[in-house]
């Protein structure tokens, strides 16, 4: 399919690299169908592009990058939402807030995407673990500082 | 919504397979205790409003991901510099 977006002009995405969200990214509801696009250089963000609304998307990162030690259970009703079987290859993604007000750059290890390889179905999956839903890849003063200074 | 009153260590089943027994009253505080199957997830309210907010933001997100890398490592290197001139 092809799409317009707000970051990437228009793309075309191949059926094949469509993730079907059968668990909503909380507040997005309407939302289903998304595709992850990176950058040519092995950089540690990427995007995660909404199909159904081209200026709706989001930035991720791979948190083991960052959070050597995340590990977790995946919740029984997220394993029957993916249709996860013992084989299958999952990829942990989470959500990276830059917040425009402090500069802060954030992820949320609480609630992480869960894309299964196998079918492309996409969840963004509470944990039961005590994981905070900000977790400080930076705090904003140095950026706000640099950004002065120019 | 359905109201329902109860008392310390009355209880509601929900569903058959869900029972909500209250554990303990204190002032402004109730003490709940929930018995689910191991597939129903059992969160406080906050836990998702806070997911939702930080959704949120995180969709205005207008950035070129290879400037935000930049400044994520110069900040680091920043933040060496200013420790370790405090420390000096």
């Amino acid at each position: 399919m092809i799409i317009e977006t707000a970051n990437f002009g228009k793309i075309e995405v191949p059926e094949s690299k469509i993730i079907d969200f059968t668990e909503p990214i909380l507040g997005f509801e309407d939302y289903q169908k998304y595709t992850i696009i990176r950058g040519l250089e092995d950089e540690p963000f990427y995007w995660l592009q909404s199909l159904d609304e081209g200026d709706l998307a989001f930035i991720m990162i791979n948190p083991f990058q960052i959070f050597e030690d995340y590990s977790f259970n995946l919740p029984t009703k997220a394993k029957d939402k993916l249709a996860v079987k013992e084989d299958s290859v999952l990829l942990i993604n989470t959500i990276v807030v830059i917040d425009q007000d402090t500069g802060d750059i954030r992820t949320n290890l609480k609630a992480p995407i869960i894309i299964n390889g196998d079918n492309n179905k996409g969840a963004q999956v509470v944990l039961e673990e005590d994981y905070p839903t900000r977790f400080y890849l930076f705090k904003g003063e140095m950026v706000v500082e640099e950004k002065v200074r120019e | 919504m359905l109201i329902l009153t109860r008392k310390k260590n009355e209880s509601i089943i929900i569903d058959e397979q869900i029972k909500v027994t209250i554990l303990e009253l204190d002032n402004n505080r109730v003490q709940v205790g929930i018995e689910a199957p191991r597939d129903i997830s059992i969160h406080r309210e906050e836990v998702y409003l806070e997911i939702q907010e930080e959704n949120r933001k995180a969709a205005l997100a207008r950035v070129d991901l290879s400037l935000l890398k930049e400044s994520l490592s110069k900040g680091i290197e920043e933040k060496e510099k200013k420790s370790q001139s405090k420390g000096g």
